[in-house]
């Protein structure tokens, strides 16, 4: 049988089975949705290339650990959103470690998004960083939320929390980033 | 005015998660009111920041993600749930075959250590609760760690024997397949994997040897490895993100850059395997014993529960974890010294340093392991000297770390920490002394020369003052 015609849920059995031509279907469906978490994440395409392939391998790898108690696709945003950081605290470790930090912001600037401005950028990466900084849990929970779009449901089955957890989780990241970005000043450039 | 609608109301109120009978309560109050109304539109700006679209430049290539999915598979191919069709998965022989792997591996390493410390033909549970020489499987396929210090992870088709001449020193011989090694940092002198002519020696790192083909491969993720061969005579020093080639014919080494996809593959491994598996775990003193057979303990019923535990610690709820902790420790005898540092691990975690060091010291009193009370010691003076500023209390104890263990670990930080302590209470002479034991034994320590600066700014009168202690 074309493994193309099959619906997802029927791909994600084949694949965690062990058929590879399954997964491979199941991995392409996805890859606009990995690749566009992850850009909107790193807003680089080179890191968001190398996070996609992170993810393939890591989906490969797991997929017979997938229990099937929520959505494929919020078990794939999950392992997205970690990917995502882990590969993003790297690429601060190798800037660091390079010397890459000392060059000045609009040199980088210049081969990465030019509709971009500068301020905003750097108020998007220190979100990030913010983001970075939370608990392994409060992190996954709200870059889903915010950056991969998935619901309190969804997010709920995933990760055994109650919707109110997940609310309150939401709250007080949403309020951490939003006060550290004004200690940092950066509130008067929204 | 008072509000009586709350900032989180008004943030659920701006993400659209709040419930309808309150939306429009809380809607006309921000409306009208000042503060609200600033915290509102606040967090729709920081709403906005987090949801703008990705940027032009980085869409959806799909050859790129095609080929990213086929190096992949290449990689590595999807692991299929035995477990749900035992009989009839193909990979059933694989899997028993990596079973007989592992318990070779196992056994190996039992009997090596068996020999070399008398314990002949233990059972299990014996042998895992014996003194110095004990193994410890943990739950996972081949994973071995032993000396709570250092772990082994034997991948499926390897085979390894292993040896320890001296208390710090481990070998390991590889006759083939891979094998990753994290060993603790400081607590050994040589980890030391041979290949035939060519060996990998290390003081104690994150590291992988895979020997396939004639050829062998050293992978390093953390931490130096020395890589030597025989046959040519050559040696390489191979560090952190690197690996070394050595043909195993020729002896001929070669170093480059570990390609990224190997890199992330090895560290998720790493993952596994520390520091969550193996900084602390578990082989037992002979009290540790006698306790666990008194009490009845099931090892495997104790070990399902820490494991359980170790999860929460994982996630990063450490408050949850404190509470598991604490319930594993009134349910089962055995381990309670690793429990002990996860729990200060945990208090650490969330700040609550008074709280770690006693649940250090009770892991101290709990061990008998000289390599785990030696680390435990270190980080309880950490935590006096750095986090709770009681550098009198710290100094007695940095001074009975380096009575006790002349050839510690942590000496070099010990020195450091005692240095610092006298500066900060200008005694001057007192100092000059501690620098020159630590010279004398640090030789090559650069902090020295700094040292002796800041002892030659203190003034010369100043003695031991009694009370002045370092303002923090």
């Amino acid at each position: 049988m074309n493994a193309g015609s099959l619906s997802e849920s029927d791909l994600v059995a084949k694949s965690r089975s062990g058929d590879t031509q399954a997964l491979r279907e199941l991995l392409f469906a996805n890859a606009g949705m990995i690749n566009g978490v992850a850009a909107r994440i790193t807003r680089n395409p080179q890191l968001t290339q190398d996070i996609f392939q992170e993810v393939a391998m890591r989906v490969i790898r797991k997929i017979g650990d997938f229990k099937g108690h929520c959505k494929f696709s919020t078990w794939l945003y999950r392992i997205t959103v970690n990917v995502t950081f882990t590969v993003l605290a790297r690429e601060t470790e190798h800037r660091k470690t390079t010397g890459l930090d000392d060059v000045p912001e609009q040199v980088l600037a210049d081969d990465q998004a030019i509709e971009e401005s500068i301020d905003r950028r750097r108020m998007f990466e220190k979100a990030v960083s913010i983001i970075e900084g939370m608990p392994e849990i409060s992190r996954e929970i709200f870059s889903m939320f915010y950056f991969a779009d998935a619901s309190l449901e969804d997010i709920a089955k995933q990760t055994g929390k109650s919707e109110n957890a997940i609310k309150a989780i939401l709250f007080k990241g949403r309020r951490l980033v939003t006060k550290q970005l004004k200690k940092s000043g950066m509130m008067e450039v929204l | 005015m008072k509000c009586n609608v709350t900032e989180r109301q008004v943030y659920l109120l701006c993400d659209g998660l709040l419930d309808k009978e309150q939306r429009a309560a809380v809607e006309a109050h921000v409306a009208g009111c000042e503060r609200c109304g600033r915290v509102y539109r606040e967090a729709r700006a920081t709403l906005a920041l987090l949801k703008r679209p990705a940027p032009a430049d980085s869409c959806f290539d799909a050859a790129a993600a095609r080929a990213s999915i086929e190096r992949g598979l290449a990689a590595g191919s999807p692991a299929p749930r035995v477990l749900e069709f035992p009989l009839k998965k193909p990979s059933l022989r694989f899997l028993a075959a990596a079973a007989v792997l592992v318990f070779a591996a196992v056994a190996s390493m039992y009997y090596a250590f068996g020999l070399q410390t008398g314990n002949h033909a233990l059972p299990p549970a014996a042998a895992r609760a014996s003194q110095d020489g004990a193994i410890f499987t943990s739950t996972r396929d081949s994973i071995v760690v032993f000396d709570r210090m250092c772990a082994l992870k034997v991948c499926p088709n390897s085979s390894v024997s292993i040896s320890r001449p001296e208390r710090r020193v481990v070998h390991f011989d590889l006759a083939r397949g891979i094998v990753l090694i994290a060993a603790h940092k400081r607590l050994y002198d040589t980890i030391a994997v041979r290949c035939g002519a060519v060996t990998a020696v290390a003081t104690g790192t994150h590291f992988s040897v895979d020997r396939t083909n004639g050829e062998v491969r050293v992978s390093v993720i953390e931490g130096t490895v020395t890589v030597h061969s025989s046959a040519s005579g050559g040696q390489t020093a191979v560090s952190c993100g690197e690996l070394c080639l050595a043909d195993g014919a020729s002896g001929s080494l070669s170093t480059g850059r570990i390609p990224r996809s190997l890199h992330m593959q090895l560290a998720e491994d790493f993952e596994t395997l520390g520091p969550w598996a193996f900084p602390l775990a578990p082989p037992r003193g002979p009290d540790a014993h006698q306790s666990a057979r008194s009490s009845a303990d099931d090892p495997a019923s104790a070990q399902q529960a820490y494991a359980a535990v170790r999860h929460i610690i994982r996630r990063g709820d450490y408050d949850d974890a404190v509470v598991a902790i604490v319930n594993y420790l009134s349910r089962h005898s055995l381990d309670h010294d690793v429990a002990y540092c996860d729990l200060a691990l945990c208090y650490s975690k969330t700040g609550r340093w008074e709280s770690a060091l006693d649940a250090y010291g009770k892991a101290v009193a709990a061990t008998n392991d000289s390599l785990v009370r030696e680390a435990v010691l270190h980080r309880s003076n950490s935590i006096l000297f750095s986090k709770l500023g009681r550098y009198r209390e710290a100094e007695q104890e940095i001074r009975g770390y380096l009575a006790s263990y002349p050839l510690g670990a942590w000496r070099e930080r010990e020195y450091g920490m005692l240095v610092k302590i006298e500066l900060a209470q200008k005694r001057r002479d007192e100092a000059a002394r501690t620098v020159e034991a630590y010279q004398a034994e640090f030789p090559v320590a650069c902090t020295v020369e700094e040292m002796r600066a800041q002892i030659a700014q203190l003034p010369r009168d100043s003695g031991n003052k009694a009370g002045r202690l370092p303002v923090r």
